[in-house]
């Protein structure tokens, strides 16, 4: 288990049209982190709909990372940049767990009784059926002291934004 | 949590994510699988649903079904309604649009 008083958000910048935000290694650091790209989407115009879709893929994205990609209570970190592109919202994370591509992850097979219903490996099946795109790659390092191993960028439409102000 | 006639009725609110699940799943499972009748589940206070309270979904509906028992979510917002359609939830657990219609679902 993490540090209990150590900050999850440990940075966030808002610019116009863009979120910059640091995230620590626990399960804390998505309330925090999920409630400045929340409030970030609402400044932006994003509708309720598509913000839920947002907060549901910033959930399962760092939870999967936090759970599966990092050591417990290791000092790793989250990079989170949101960013409005056109009709999208664009969420890129960068993180320094270990290698993990989840666009090689098949699909769960379809079902129709509950029998079949599979319970594994919904989160990843989620975010790509609620998201535009979903890409990875593996990034260059950004600046000392953080050299991050994956990067998910992920677009999700926004349809007809509310012009913000 | 309550007793209707024929039926328990338990009333999910705030946040099912990756903490919201922690702290409800084995009282959920308990109030449900182990009611031992019909279950119905009011969902209009939950404003979020992710892939775990999908999962956790998927593994009540899946023992109370081998026990014999119904299963029958009702009000949920429209939040919800689209993580439960586009997880397919819908075509293995009865959904209703109100409370009478989820007790009408168990009675059928």
């Amino acid at each position: 288990m993490a540090a209990a008083s150590a900050p999850m958000l440990r940075s966030a910048h808002i610019a116009a049209g863009r979120l910059s935000m640091h995230l620590g290694n626990g399960l804390a650091a998505i309330a925090e982190g999920g409630a400045a790209l929340r409030d970030f989407c609402a400044r932006e115009g994003v509708s309720d709909t598509v913000i839920n879709r947002v907060d549901v893929i910033f959930e399962e994205v760092v939870a999967n990372i936090v759970r599966h990609g990092f050591d417990p209570g290791s000092a790793q970190t989250i990079a989170v940049e949101a960013r409005t592109e056109g009709d999208a919202i664009v969420l890129v994370f960068d993180d320094d767990g270990r290698q993990y591509d989840p666009t090689l992850q098949p699909p769960p097979p379809a079902f129709t009784r509950i029998a079949d219903a599979q319970i594994g490996g919904l989160g990843v099946a989620l975010v790509r059926r609620l998201a535009r795109s979903v890409a990875y790659a593996q990034p260059e390092a950004t600046g000392p002291g953080f050299s991050p191993v994956n990067r998910l960028t992920i677009t999700i439409a926004t349809g007809d934004r509310i012009p913000p102000g | 949590m309550n007793e209707l006639d024929g039926a328990r009725r338990v009333v999910l609110d705030g946040r099912l994510d990756t903490a919201g699940v922690g702290a409800i799943e084995l009282s959920f499972t308990a109030m449900t699988v182990s009611a031992g009748k019909p279950v119905v589940v009011d969902l209009a206070a939950l404003s979020f649903l992710a892939s775990l309270g999908v999962r956790m979904f998927i593994g009540t509906a899946r023992s109370m079904a081998a026990k014999g028992n119904r299963l029958v979510f009702y009000s949920a917002t429209p939040a919800v309604m689209e993580i439960i359609e586009t997880m397919g939830l819908a075509e293995i657990i009865d959904i209703a649009a109100d409370e009478a219609e989820a007790l009408a679902l168990i009675k059928a």
